[in-house]
C-alpha cells in the first residue's frame, strides 16, 4: 500500500522534472535565508522562493491540471508568505509552511471553481515515451504513441479530477511528489492514520477510473 | 477475515507520468523574478494607499497639493517662504545670547525679616558653625540660588564655610 519512494525524505532527482522533490532542505541555510527575508532583504527570499517554486508549482498544478490557474496561484502563494513572513514561528520548516500556504489557497481556489473546470494540462516532457513503466501501459494497437501517451495523460487528469481536494492531494504529495506520510499530515495538519486512510480511498478510487489503461 | 491488499503498482506507474508534465521551457527561469516584481508592486501600492488616507483624513493637506500641482509657481514660493522662515530663524537664534535672569536680591528689611537661624542640633549638627551658613547671607532658605547645569538637588547640599565671629572682651 506503501510506495517505497515515500517512505524516506525527498530526495535528488536531477531527472524527474518539477513535479518530483528536487533537493532536501538545508536546514540551516534555509533559517538563514528566513532570518534575512524577515529583515526586509528580498534577496534572500529570491533565494527562498527559487528553492521551492518548482515544487509549489508542481503540487498546485496537479490540483488543478491548469498551468495558468497554477502560474497565479504559485504566486499567490510565494506573495502571501512573504507578507506573513513575520507571523512564521519556525515551529515547523519553512518549505512545510510555505506547502500549506500553498495548499490551503489552492483548495480554497478550487471550491470557488467547482463548477468550471478547464483543463490547460503542460506538455509531457521529450523523455516520457521512453520511460519503460509508461511505454508498458501504453497499448501497442495504437501506432501513434504520442498521442497515446496524450489521452492517457488527460484521462488521468480527469481521473484525478474526480477525487475529492483532500484526497487528490494526498495522492498528488505521496505519490507523484514523493512526499513521506509524516510531511503530508504536517502539511494538511492531520495525523498520518487519516494519511494513509486517505491515500487508500483515493488509490481505490483511481484504480476504478483508470481500469481501462490498468489491464 | 482481513481483505486482500490491494495492489496499486500499476497506478503508481501511471501516476508517474504526471511528473512528466512540464510548463512551458523557461518558465522557472522567470518565475521568481514575477513574484519579486509583484511584491515590490504591493509595497508601492501600499505606501500609496496610505498616502490616500492621510489625504483623507487631511483633506486640506490635499487641497495644498492639488494647488501645488495645478500652479508650479505656487510651491516654488511656498518652498522659498519655509526655507526663508528656516534661514530666519537660524540666524535669529545664533544671534541670541544667553541672559540669565537677575537674581532676586533681599532688601535689609527682608533680611531682618529673616527668621532666626535653625539650630544646628536641628540638622544634627555638631559644630555650630555649620549650623548657621544656611541662613548666612543670600544663601538661605529664602534666596535659593540654583547652580546652572548642577543637580536640582545642589541647592539642597550642605556647603560648609569657615566662618569668623567677631571677638569679644579681653580688651583687644
Amino acid at each position: 500500500m506503501t510506495n517505497p519512494a515515500a517512505a524516506k525524505a525527498p530526495e535528488v532527482r536531477a531527472d524527474s522534472g518539477p513535479s518530483a522533490p528536487s533537493v532536501t532542505p538545508d536546514a540551516a541555510a534555509e533559517q538563514e535565508l528566513v532570518r534575512r527575508a524577515r529583515r526586509g532583504e528580498l534577496d534572500a527570499y529570491d533565494d527562498l522562493v527559487r528553492r521551492y517554486q518548482e515544487r509549489i508549482y508542481a503540487t498546485i498544478y496537479h490540483m488543478t491540471a491548469n498551468h495558468e490557474d497554477a502560474n497565479d496561484l504559485a504566486q499567490d502563494t510565494f506573495i502571501k508568505a512573504y507578507q506573513a513572513l513575520k507571523s512564521f514561528k519556525g515551529g515547523s520548516s519553512f518549505y512545510t509552511w510555505v506547502y500549506r500556504i500553498g495548499v490551503n489557497k489552492t483548495i480554497n481556489f478550487l471550491k470557488q471553481r467547482k463548477n468550471r473546470s478547464h483543463m490547460s494540462l503542460n506538455d509531457l516532457d521529450f523523455n516520457t515515451e521512453h520511460d519503460p513503466d509508461l511505454v508498458a501501459l501504453i497499448s501497442d494497437k495504437t501506432p501513434r504513441r504520442e498521442a497515446n501517451l496524450n489521452e492517457l495523460q488527460e484521462k488521468l487528469n480527469e481521473a484525478l479530477l474526480k477525487l475529492s481536494e483532500p484526497h487528490r492531494l494526498v495522492v498528488t504529495l505521496h505519490d507523484v511528489q514523493g512526499l513521506a506520510h509524516e510531511e503530508i499530515a504536517e502539511i494538511m495538519e492531520c495525523n498520518i492514520g487519516t494519511v494513509r486512510s486517505r491515500l487508500f480511498y483515493a488509490r481505490q478510487q483511481l484504480q476504478g477510473y483508470m481500469s481501462d489503461y490498468l489491464k | 477475515m482481513t481483505p486482500e491488499p490491494e495492489n496499486f503498482d500499476a497506478l503508481q506507474r501511471l501516476l508517474k507520468l504526471k511528473r512528466c508534465e512540464q510548463p512551458p521551457p523557461g518558465y522557472f527561469n522567470d518565475f521568481s523574478r514575477q513574484v519579486m516584481a509583484r511584491i515590490n508592486r504591493d509595497a508601492t501600492e501600499d505606501r500609496g494607499r496610505s498616502f490616500d488616507r492621510l489625504f483623507w483624513e487631511v483633506p486640506w493637506l490635499g487641497r495644498l497639493l492639488e494647488a501645488f500641482q495645478a500652479k508650479p509657481a505656487l510651491a516654488v514660493t511656498f518652498g522659498a517662504a519655509v526655507c526663508a522662515l528656516l534661514i530666519g530663524g537660524v540666524i535669529y537664534s545664533a544671534s541670541m545670547e544667553y541672559k540669565p535672569a537677575a537674581l532676586p536680591t533681599i532688601s535689609a528689611d527682608a533680611e531682618q525679616a529673616t527668621p532666626a537661624p535653625i539650630a544646628p542640633a536641628a540638622f544634627g549638627l555638631s559644630d555650630p558653625a555649620e549650623g548657621t551658613l544656611a541662613a548666612t547671607g543670600t544663601n538661605n532658605s529664602l534666596n535659593p540660588i540654583i547652580q546652572p547645569g548642577g543637580s536640582l538637588f545642589d541647592q539642597f547640599r550642605i556647603n560648609p564655610q569657615p566662618v569668623s565671629f567677631p571677638s569679644r572682651g579681653n580688651g583687644d
